[in-house]
């Protein structure tokens, strides 16, 4: 890994930034904070696993049995973010007539997740 | 991060050539060049100075902000860093994120490059750049 370092001006600040070329390691894990439908709010970090599989890479969330598929992990992480959206909204909809599992479920994403009603 | 902490949210994040801030009071701030691609006739290229702009939202508290500037192509990291900020007092009160880079970023070849925001470990929002070379007619 090279690395170098340069000044950066930040909130009127100067930091030092670690410029590298560093290969992002896989699989690794990191913390999904936002997703993309603007009424699904995120209230607790979501482990997410990054994987490389078949010439694609897959992010998933091994709690919730969700994953996304890209090209990127970029693309994957869009990906595994639409899905989990569209799962907590139509749990969420349909939680009176959920069966346990489900409503198990619900209640899981609901430790992560929350509803935004858009004006 | 704690559960009481919240996620800070993304209003917008976007490049920019540079930013002229207005003086007080108003502090307004003007993005000049938006751009989304850079333009070469050689690779790799060092790229101009500019400006990562990110408007937030429901900050409360300290926050540790890290940028990193990755390859999507072959996923490596060019640069990362990490700066600590102190929300405003109302939480749902804007926050504006603003990284000067000075010339000198390299780009090794085309593609898509992508700007990555994470709080305290958590990714909130990216905004990616396209790399594309140019022939110079002659």
């Amino acid at each position: 890994m090279e690395t170098e370092q340069f000044v950066l001006n930040v909130q009127r600040c100067e930091i030092q930034v670690k410029r590298t070329k560093e290969a992002l390691p896989f699989p690794r894990t990191m913390l999904l904070g936002s997703l993309s439908d603007p009424r699904v709010r995120v209230t607790r970090p979501i482990p997410v696993e990054i994987t490389r599989a078949e010439g694609s890479v897959v992010a998933s969330v091994p709690e919730f049995e969700e994953f996304g598929q890209g090209d990127t992990s970029s693309e994957a992480l869009q990906d595994l973010s639409r899905s989990l959206a569209e799962l907590f909204l139509s749990l969420r909809q349909d939680q009176e007539r959920l069966g346990s599992d489900l409503h198990r479920l619900l209640g899981r994403l609901q430790s992560y997740l929350a509803f935004v009603a858009l004006k | 991060m704690s559960i009481e902490k919240p996620i800070p949210s993304v209003l917008a994040m976007l490049l920019c050539d540079v930013i002229l801030t207005d003086i007080a009071p108003t502090s307004k701030k003007t993005l000049v060049g938006i751009f989304d691609r850079f333009w070469t006739d050689q690779l790799p290229v060092a790229a101009p100075g500019f400006v990562l702009y990110a408007k937030l939202t429901d900050m409360a508290g300290q926050y540790q902000m890290r940028v990193d500037v990755v390859n999507l192509h072959d996923e490596q990291r060019l640069a990362s860093f990490t700066v600590s900020v102190e929300s405003p007092a109302d939480r749902l009160q804007p926050f504006e994120f603003v990284v000067r880079f000075p010339p000198g970023l390299k780009f090794d070849g085309p593609g898509a490059y992508e700007f990555q925001l994470y709080a305290d470990e958590a990714f909130i929002g990216r905004c990616v750049v396209n790399v594309e070379k140019k022939e110079v007619l002659q």
